[in-house]
């Protein structure tokens, strides 16, 4: 893993985290459920290839981000979005085919 | 895969590490975004109010005919409450009674919002002398919250809205008490009304000591429906709470 896309990742992350708890809640309900940093991983790692790293580095990467400006144990949001990392996979994996890839 | 696995048990045990240390990982993180946070829940606040100007514009006028009957209102209401305010300032004098201490208050400033409950992240923690239970308010003594989590240079506000909060309120007409509990999305019910007490929308509902969860007589907010069945000892009625958490900035500690 190269340590630029951590670098380049992780403030992404950030500043999408920073984003959604900060400026969103302003939206109303549209706004607070409306997860920025849920949609880029699951964007990432459907355009990812198949055998990169760079889709469960996401998941970790914003899981961890939003449990840390969450009041949640930290390991709720990784949980659920290295889970869904490895969802997506599975799906494109079994049925579907992406022509565009990272 | 073999690599894969041996990602996912380094990052668990990584995760595991941290929250060990949980306090002082959110606590470094939230140091450093402090000065981002504040700005970026200033410019949402801006924006928010930018684009609701577009979208209210045809309710504005009705609003605002609305808002000018109820100054006229509230005017006449103001007229009679300074008459009882002489009226009880006049019987203090006589029965030697000393005003109501004020608070001790210590202001914080909002700088986030959690994701999916209704809790507020503050810029003030125990360094501050910040500790749990301490009610929060506005600065018209509105009741916000209490304070849920202490961090070092932070702290969490459990909003009267939130699930977990519940305390003793009052309706102000009628002197009814009951208990006014937090629904989650920013509404707000009052409970255990029995079915013979006439409330109205529109009412008034204040804090009781009753608890001793909250000073008294801070305002919580106002009965936006009442239902009775009869299925049902108790009336069902939901309250609009008294602060709209899109425009709280600064906040008030009660430290006392």
């Amino acid at each position: 893993m190269k340590t630029p896309i951590f670098i380049l990742l992780f403030f992404s992350f950030y500043f999408l985290t920073l984003i959604q708890v900060g400026f969103l809640p302003h939206f109303g309900e549209t706004g607070e459920f409306f997860m920025p940093v849920l949609v880029s991983v699951v964007l990432i790692n459907i355009i990812e290839r198949e055998k990169g790293n760079i889709g469960l580095l996401a998941s970790v990467l914003g899981g961890f981000l939003l449990d840390v400006f969450s009041g949640g144990f930290l390991g709720f949001w990784t949980s659920i979005s290295v889970a869904m990392a490895f969802l997506i996979k599975f799906f494109l994996k079994s049925y579907f085919q992406v022509s565009f890839h990272l | 895969m073999r690599r894969v696995i041996i990602f996912i048990l380094a990052a668990g045990l990584v995760i595991g590490f941290m929250t060990i240390f949980q306090k002082q990982v959110k606590n470094f993180f939230y140091s450093i975004s402090s000065p981002f946070q504040k700005n970026i829940w200033q410019a949402g606040d801006s924006a928010s109010d930018f684009f609701a100007g577009f979208l209210k514009a045809a309710d504005l006028k009705r609003e605002n005919e609305w808002l000018a009957a109820k100054i006229q209102e509230l005017r006449q209401e103001k007229a009679v409450l300074q008459e009882l305010g002489k009226e009880n300032k006049l019987l203090r004098q006589v029965l030697s009674l000393g005003m109501e201490g004020e608070f001790d208050l210590k202001l914080a400033r909002v700088v986030g919002k959690d994701i999916l409950k209704d809790v507020l992240t503050i810029n003030r923690g125990a360094e501050d002398g910040v500790s749990l239970g301490l009610p929060v308010v506005t600065s018209q003594k509105i009741l916000v919250g209490r304070i849920g989590e202490v961090y070092q240079n932070f702290s969490r506000v459990i909003l009267i809205t939130d699930k977990d909060s519940q305390f003793d309120a009052k309706v102000v007409v009628s002197d009814i008490y009951g208990m006014a509990r937090g629904k989650g999305n920013h509404s707000l019910a009052l409970d255990l009304i029995s079915k013979d007490k006439d409330i109205k929308a529109g009412d008034l509902v204040l804090t009781s000591s009753l608890g001793g969860v909250f000073p008294a007589n801070l305002l919580v907010g106002m009965v936006k429906n009442a239902e009775k069945s009869d299925i049902n000892p108790f009336q069902g009625i939901d309250l609009t709470p008294a602060f709209n958490v899109n425009d709280l900035d600064e906040l008030f500690i009660i430290e006392q």
